[in-house]
């Protein structure tokens, strides 16, 4: 007992250790904010020409048999293990990425309007998805299911001040949103607590697999 | 009350509870599922430590029979709210989110808990109702059966093979640098996998252990680094100690004479620790090779691991702070002081050794 005593102690004293440690290595983090801008540029991809923005993504699949209202979130943001698809570049990037490509932003909900049935504006997007060995781009509607089901018509909503605030992550959201970067115009805000979103089984890869996602804005 | 029993019911407890919670989309829309888990363990540790504080332990005995009847209904619970679609889903990826490790498929995660439901069974039918676990280990098939489960373990488990794999991998190239990416990569778990590198490399001796302790002083600063090298060496130490005992002290006893066997007993009873702590001020000296030695000799374990704690600490604090720079002069400066303090810590020895001599001398 006492044995097993002295090793639990050391076992308390590395998580105490690991406390102090993970604040150490956020400022380090911080601190290598060259290596962050390159490996951002690993996951998020712009091409002004096109004016096409291409992310990163996992397929989460715990979303192929239950139910979420985020399409596409940012892994470490608080929502990052919420949504179909994990998003390997964060909201930030993101919104910095869709301004450059001269995407106009709606910033026209706020957080009151959350459960009003209000619409995100702002510019339209045509969003795909693609993953290796796929050999073409598929509609980002065609990889969700609906219990009631509309063409996606996702708008950049902005909300950079309420995704910096809440840091949740959201990339992309399926019904209007207030914190999202991106939302779906479809369906107004509040949409979620009756309606159903699902990640499809039979057209997205297995859990885990790495896809790419596209944002093209539309003409 | 066994705690150990304690420890795997409020586990299954846990799952259970999660299950449930995660019923509530708006909760597992908010809220990170996983952490029901480590909070109903924690609340039944305090509440079984109430209890028996208060008498009352028995009220949660939780002998084997309530043990087996947990699992079933747990299993039977978790399989009607869920379905058999869900069930192969949903507890993984509490698991997942819990520990915040993506990069583990649900076919892993569910392998892993379904060994730790099987194994913990295993384990609960040992102790005050049955047979102990130390007398299992006695025999040689004890020792097979444990030597089995760790290989299966490896073998069958792919996430356990591969990280161990890895692990070994980047400690071979030894590379300070590679060390550190690769504790780092790991986000706010690289200090649990440091500690669990460490002891890998007392194992797996000829694994170098310095290239660890440089990596922690790197990334968690000297201090914090020196803390998490010294303490994850000395749970290293004690895990070799115990493997040569429980695995080696037979085979010793067999290949040696017992007139040596208990003159070497004897030196080590009185004087092991000195001799374990100017081993460990050595920097020439293999850590891991001095754990499993004294394992295989009678020197008592808090002796070893005192003498171990105190040993290792100059060159942890040492390695910790000066880290690479530990090169040339300094070097040179570094070693000259260890021996030093190993050359009089000899002396204590060797004055202790006399003293003892005479006296036993005065009294034949």
């Amino acid at each position: 007992m006492k044995k097993l005593l002295s090793i639990l102690t050391m076992l308390v004293l590395v998580i105490a250790v690991s406390v102090g440690c993970s604040s150490k290595q956020q400022n380090t983090a911080t601190d290598k904010s060259d290596n962050n801008t390159k490996k951002n540029a690993d996951v998020l991809v712009v091409n002004k020409d096109k004016k096409e923005i291409k992310m990163f993504a996992e397929v989460n699949g715990k979303y192929f048999t239950e139910s979420t209202r985020h399409g596409v979130v940012f892994k470490d943001g608080s929502n990052g293990e919420k949504s179909v698809l994990r998003g390997l570049a964060n909201q930030i990037d993101f919104y910095d990425a869709l301004i450059s490509i001269g995407a106009k932003p709606g910033n026209n909900i706020k957080m009151t309007d959350m459960d009003k049935g209000v619409k995100v504006q702002g510019s339209k997007l045509n969003v795909f998805v693609t993953w290796e060995g796929l050999g073409k781009e598929i509609p980002f509607n065609d990889i969700i299911s609906s219990s009631d089901p509309r063409p996606m018509n996702i708008r950049f909503g902005g909300n950079l001040e309420n995704a910096k605030a809440k840091n949740t992550g959201c990339i992309l959201c399926l019904d209007s949103c207030a914190v999202g970067i991106t939302s779906n115009a479809s369906y107004e805000t509040g949409a979620s607590k009756t309606v159903k979103f699902y990640g499809k089984k039979d057209v997205l890869p297995k859990d885990g697999t790495k896809v790419t996602v596209i944002f093209r804005l539309a003409e | 009350m066994n705690v150990f029993r304690l420890l795997y019911n409020s586990f299954i407890w846990g799952i259970l509870i999660s299950i449930l919670a995660f019923q509530s989309e708006w909760l597992e829309m908010r809220v990170n599922i996983g952490v029901f888990i480590p909070i109903v363990i924690v609340l039944c540790l305090i509440v079984g430590t109430l209890l028996k504080k208060l008498g009352k332990g028995h009220l949660l005995h939780l002998n084997l029979t309530a043990t087996i009847i947990n699992v079933i209904a747990c299993a039977i619970i978790s399989l009607v709210v869920l379905g058999m679609e869900r069930i192969q889903v949903v507890p993984a990826s509490i698991v997942r989110e819990g520990m915040k490790v993506t990069n583990i498929s649900f076919d892993s995660i569910n392998i892993i808990l379904l060994l730790i439901l099987i194994v913990g069974l295993i384990l609960c039918f040992f102790g005050r109702d049955g047979i102990k676990i130390k007398n299992i280990f006695r025999r040689t098939k004890g020792k097979a059966l444990c030597i089995l489960i760790i290989v299966c373990l490896y073998l069958l488990v792919p996430p356990i093979k591969s990280n161990v794999n890895q692990a070994i991998s980047v400690l071979k190239t030894v590379d300070v640098n590679a060390a550190r990416e690769y504790i780092l990569s790991f986000g706010i778990w690289a200090p649990v996998v440091s500690f669990l590198l460490m002891i890998l490399q007392s194992v797996v001796a000829p694994l170098p252990a310095f290239i660890i302790t440089f990596a922690n002083a790197g990334l968690f600063g000297w201090v914090k680094g020196a803390i998490l090298s010294w303490s994850s060496a000395m749970a290293g130490a004690a895990l070799c100690y115990y493997i040569a005992k429980l695995l080696g002290r037979n085979v010793v006893q067999k290949l040696t004479s017992r007139t040596a066997l208990e003159k070497v007993d004897e030196f080590f009873e009185k004087y092991g620790k000195y001799a374990v702590l100017i081993a460990r001020l050595l920097p020439f000296i293999s850590f891991d090779i001095v754990s499993y030695a004294a394992g295989l000799t009678s020197m008592n374990f808090w002796s070893f691991f005192v003498a171990t704690g105190i040993g290792q600490l100059p060159a942890t604090i040492v390695y910790s702070y000066i880290g690479g720079m530990l090169t040339g002069t300094v070097k040179t400066f570094v070693i000259g002081l260890l021996m030093l303090f190993a050359v009089s810590t000899l002396i204590v020895l060797l004055k202790k050794m006399w003293n003892d001599k005479q006296k036993a001398k005065e009294i034949a």
